[in-house]
């Protein structure tokens, strides 16, 4: 008989921790549909499952006249200010870009079933699927659960998904491979107790050169580089850890925090960073929660000091060290051996072939392999071309492939003569397209197609761009970076790049222009190396303009080996200025109203659909996660009781209890470990001898329940037993409640 | 064995060449969303004219997509239901297509689309996965539901690897679109 449900279909191929999470988020849905979880902690909860919200998904939209209430059915909000109904975000954490072609294809299938039809590779390496049903995201995860891949701690304020330089393992120039560390160091962290109590988002990125852009180490919370030394003739492999870099609307170059960090300190050191952050980081003011700003305000020398402090009253975690021990990987491995392109097939290669080759295509340190970068426009691929991709995969490489921070794919381990069939069955599918990394691999952020933020459309944008400039014939324009962001908040990297804009919006004429400040100055090699700045805004029209402008000049007027950073610095600034001056006039309205409207919208333009954006959620505390969580657990024992499984319903319920209880402790223990008698001893000790626990009028009688629920165990409970250990279970959670309240307000006393 | 599934796709070839230029369905779905001209809840536009083959352009709803999808055997009007039946074919969804054939036809000069052959892929793995006894019955289900809606029909099952079940429906007389509407209603 067909199976009812995902859930049922899958049954075992999810391992049961994560089934586990996804049916308690599925919980979280129902007792936010009952009115029981409160707005904020649910939009905190999807966050950290990658389920995002979505422009217009406040249920209002401008039509290019005024703006209409979109009349979507009466339910509650799974937000503040977010309509239930209105189609969201789902964000697919794919650490350090790594994926099998499996994993490709079952994304493929989401896209078609629940959203457009369409992925969308995103900077972060993460892909995106739009137009998203709340309320199909728990199938949607078990989907991809079966086939390894967490959308846990995809958004909300936890550690990001960890970025790597896709070429890590087969590049010449790394100094060794970083993808075991890089593994190793996103599963310490996932769920990890010490990252749960973040005021704002935390990214990671592993690089294994300081020359190339590929990891982007100086814009990162914690940016690793991999180094290498030799002391007293032994060789050691280890890493330069930065701290505190970021773009956003303040960009902020990493700091070094460690010259060498042994790869057994790596782990530790994380977490210890990540605690430091948790507990000094900001937590009011969003907009400076981000660890740069905690490193800024310390100092790098005080952060450091209280880094290694914090690393030495860490408790030691075999999990550290763990995958030191193990071999090599062994995901990847070649399929084919390797065999150079012979000089007459080259030579007999079509004139695309050739494109191709010089822009999408870099040998390998393993001799008669190339990787191959499969160029998406805009970071986006149809369901039929990913899962023609994962096909692909399959015959070529041995399997996996990764996604790319310039929203690309890569195929590594291709043996170089199978090179040109590759080629061609990646045309047949419209993924054969030559110009990788060059000025029309334009990067873009969602911009005002999808995100809430956008201000002006960052992707309309780079469409035109792309296509205008197919054409670029010189070889030194050709190799320019272009990157585009829809606001100021740097999502599309527009700070790094040769060229950059983020968009603005201007008044005209008495109406509103959507406009782009151009950005100069930045540096994509040496892992972001420098950061450009705006010099000024021109509408969004005369940017394609601008650009052909600029680029001209400089393949002109550019001196030998000269940089475009190098050469704007020559012709300075004011010269800039004077170019953008001259495409900064806006037509008035009934000259030509095509300046008042965006790129591929022909709606007047407005900024009136800018919405709140998600990026940061807002600030939950562990002590808050945690007795949600207790609360849905006495939820459930509910269901398992109705249920007739008389035993779980118990067992649920004193787990519960211990949730609360542990989620109390961490307050003000950190170290304090899942283990039930560490928690009763703790809770004990700091709550119940010092009686602020106690309730005023009922004493120590809730923790009773508590101690006594633990006292009894597991042992044979009937069902009115059971149901006697939830009530009691609810009473010991809002107690809990009550204690929290207590203790902010012992905290707002004290300070 | 009678199938369901909650997400479909009917889609309806335009004629060979009278819309070179897919993006010019961009000002016609805005207008849908401002003058609320089809019933339902319309949500947003999308653009892929990027991507080589697939959606170019997508009326995102709650209850329903409409997108103009390029391949490489010319262009088509597609409908995607979301949510409310859950039959393989219906009059609801057959007819929300024609309807919006109508509004492009009207709205956009030359372009026409024809009825004479329509193509239903069923985004719904779970309940119809692409197995050869699962399209068999597929099959012999849609083509009774398509008699009733349509008079005689032919109906094949394209197979293309890992892509969902997809059906082809052919009938022997291109109508008109609002011929086809007429004929539906009555």
């Amino acid at each position: 008989m067909a199976p009812h449900s995902w859930k049922e279909a899958l049954g075992t191929r999810i391992r049961d921790d994560w089934a586990r999470e996804i049916d308690v988020f599925e919980t979280q849905l129902e007792l936010r549909q009952r009115g029981k979880l409160e707005e904020k902690l649910f939009a905190e909860t999807r966050l950290r499952r990658g389920a995002y919200g979505q422009r217009y998904d406040n249920g209002q939209r401008s039509d290019g006249r005024g703006t209409q209430s979109l009349a979507f059915p009466e339910r509650p909000s799974k937000g503040p200010g977010t309509v239930w109904d209105a189609p969201g975000m789902m964000r697919i954490k794919i650490p350090y870009g790594r994926l099998t072609a499996e994993q490709l294809e079952v994304m493929a299938d989401l896209a078609e079933e629940y959203s457009d039809g369409i992925l969308h590779v995103t900077t972060r390496q993460d892909v995106q699927l739009h137009f998203v049903h709340i309320e199909d995201t728990p199938d949607l995860m078990r989907r991809l659960a079966a086939v390894g891949i967490t959308t846990r701690e995809a958004c909300g304020n936890s550690v990001r998904n960890v970025t790597q330089c896709p070429r890590a393992g087969v590049c010449a120039g790394e100094a060794f491979d970083t993808t075991p560390h890089a593994h190793a160091l996103t599963f310490f962290l996932l769920g990890h107790d010490d990252t749960q109590d973040f005021g704002r988002k935390f990214k990671i990125s592993f690089s294994g050169c300081s020359e190339s852009a590929c990891g982007l180490a100086s814009f990162h919370d914690i940016g690793v580089i991999a180094t290498t030394r030799v002391v007293d003739g032994a060789h050691q492999e280890g890493f330069r850890l930065f701290v505190g870099g970021g773009l956003g609307s303040v960009p902020q170059a990493a700091e070094l925090l460690e010259e060498f960090t042994p790869v057994h300190e790596l782990l530790p050191l994380a977490q210890a960073i990540c605690r430091v952050f948790g507990r000094l980081g900001e937590r009011e003011n969003r907009q400076r929660a981000r660890l740069k700003f905690l490193v800024k305000r310390l100092g790098i020398e005080e952060f450091r000091r209280l880094v290694f402090e914090e690393r030495r009253s860490l408790r030691p975690d075999p999990r550290w060290t763990a995958h030191l021990e193990k071999p090599a990987d062994e995901l990847e491995r070649p399929l084919r051996p390797p065999q150079p392109l012979g000089s007459s097939e080259f030579e007999n290669a079509s004139t695309e072939l050739a494109r191709f080759r010089a822009s999408n295509v870099r040998q390998q340190k393993q001799e008669g392999y190339v990787s191959v970068t499969v160029a998406l426009p805009l970071g986006d691929a149809t369901s039929r071309q990913a899962r023609a991709l994962a096909r692909l995969a399959r015959r070529y490489t041995g399997d996996t492939l990764r996604a790319t921070v310039d929203q690309n794919f890569l195929l590594r381990w291709v043996s170089e003569a199978d090179l040109p069939e590759l080629h061609r069955e990646l045309a047949l599918h419209g993924l054969g397209e030559a110009g990788a990394g060059t000025i029309s691999d334009v990067t873009s952020c969602p911009g005002t197609d999808t995100c809430k933020l956008g201000i002006s459309s960052s992707r309309g944008l780079s469409a035109e761009l792309k296509q205008r400039l197919q054409v670029v014939s010189d070889p030194n324009a050709s190799a320019l970076h272009i990157k585009c962001s829809g606001c100021f908040n740097s999502c599309g990297q527009h700070h790094v790049a040769d060229i950059g804009f983020l968009g603005v919006s201007r008044v005209v004429n008495g109406r509103r222009v959507p406009h782009f400040q151009l950005v100069v100055g930045g540096q994509w090699e040496n892992n972001g190396g420098a950061f450009g700045l705006a010099i000024g805004a021109v509408p969004s029209k005369n940017v394609p303009r601008l650009v052909s402008t600029l680029t001209e000049r400089f393949a002109r007027e550019r001196s030998q080996s000269e940089s475009f950073r190098a050469w704007v610095v020559r012709v300075g600034k004011k010269e800039i200025r004077k170019l953008v001056d001259a495409e900064a006039v806006v037509p008035a309205y009934e000259v030509d109203p095509s300046y008042y409207s965006d790129f591929g919208d022909p709606r007047e333009y407005t900024i009136g659909d800018i919405g709140e954006g998600e990026c940061a959620g807002a600030v939950v505390s562990f002590l808050e996660m945690g007795l949600a969580a207790s609360e849905r657990e006495v939820f459930e024992a509910q269901l398992l009781l109705e249920a007739d499984d008389v035993a779980a319903a118990s067992e649920r319920a004193l787990r519960a209890m211990l949730t609360a209880a542990r989620a109390l402790v961490r307050e003000e223990n950190p170290n304090v470990s899942e283990d039930t008698r560490e928690v009763e001893r703790e809770f004990r000790e700091r709550f119940y001898d010092t009686k602020r626990f106690f309730d005023p009028f009922a004493g120590g009688k809730f923790a009773h329940y508590f101690f006594k629920a633990l006292a009894d165990g597991d042992s044979k409970q009937d069902r009115s037993a059971a149901h006697q250990r939830i009530e009691e279970a609810q009473l010991f959670v809002d107690a809990a409640h009550a204690c929290q309240e207590r203790l902010a307000s012992e905290r707002r006393v004290g300070a | 064995m009678s199938l369901t599934a909650r997400r479909v796709e009917l889609s309806l070839p335009l004629e060979p060449g009278c819309l070179s230029e897919p993006e010019r369905v961009v000002p016609v779905f805005h207008g849908v969303i401002r003058d609320r001209s089809l019933p339902g809840v319309w949500v947003d536009v999308a653009r892929y004219a990027h991507v080589g083959h697939g959606p170019v352009v997508i009326l995102v709803g709650h209850e329903a997509d409409y997108a103009i999808e390029r391949e490489a055997a010319g262009v088509r009007l597609a409908r995607t239901r979301k949510r409310g039946s859950d039959s393989l074919l219906d009059r609801e969804l057959l007819g929300g297509l024609l309807q919006m054939a109508e509004i492009l036809e009207s709205s956009l000069a030359g372009v026409r689309v024809r009825t004479d052959e329509f193509r239903l892929r069923v985004l719904d793995r779970l309940r119809v996965p692409n197995t050869p006894e699962v399209v068999t019955v597929a099959r012999s289900q849609v083509h009774g539901l398509a008699v009733a809606l349509v008079g005689s029909a032919e109906v094949a099952a394209l197979d293309d690897e890992g892509e969902p079940v997809t059906l082809r429906v052919s009938r022997s007389r291109n109508q008109s679109v609002s011929e086809a509407r007429r004929a539906l209603a009555g």
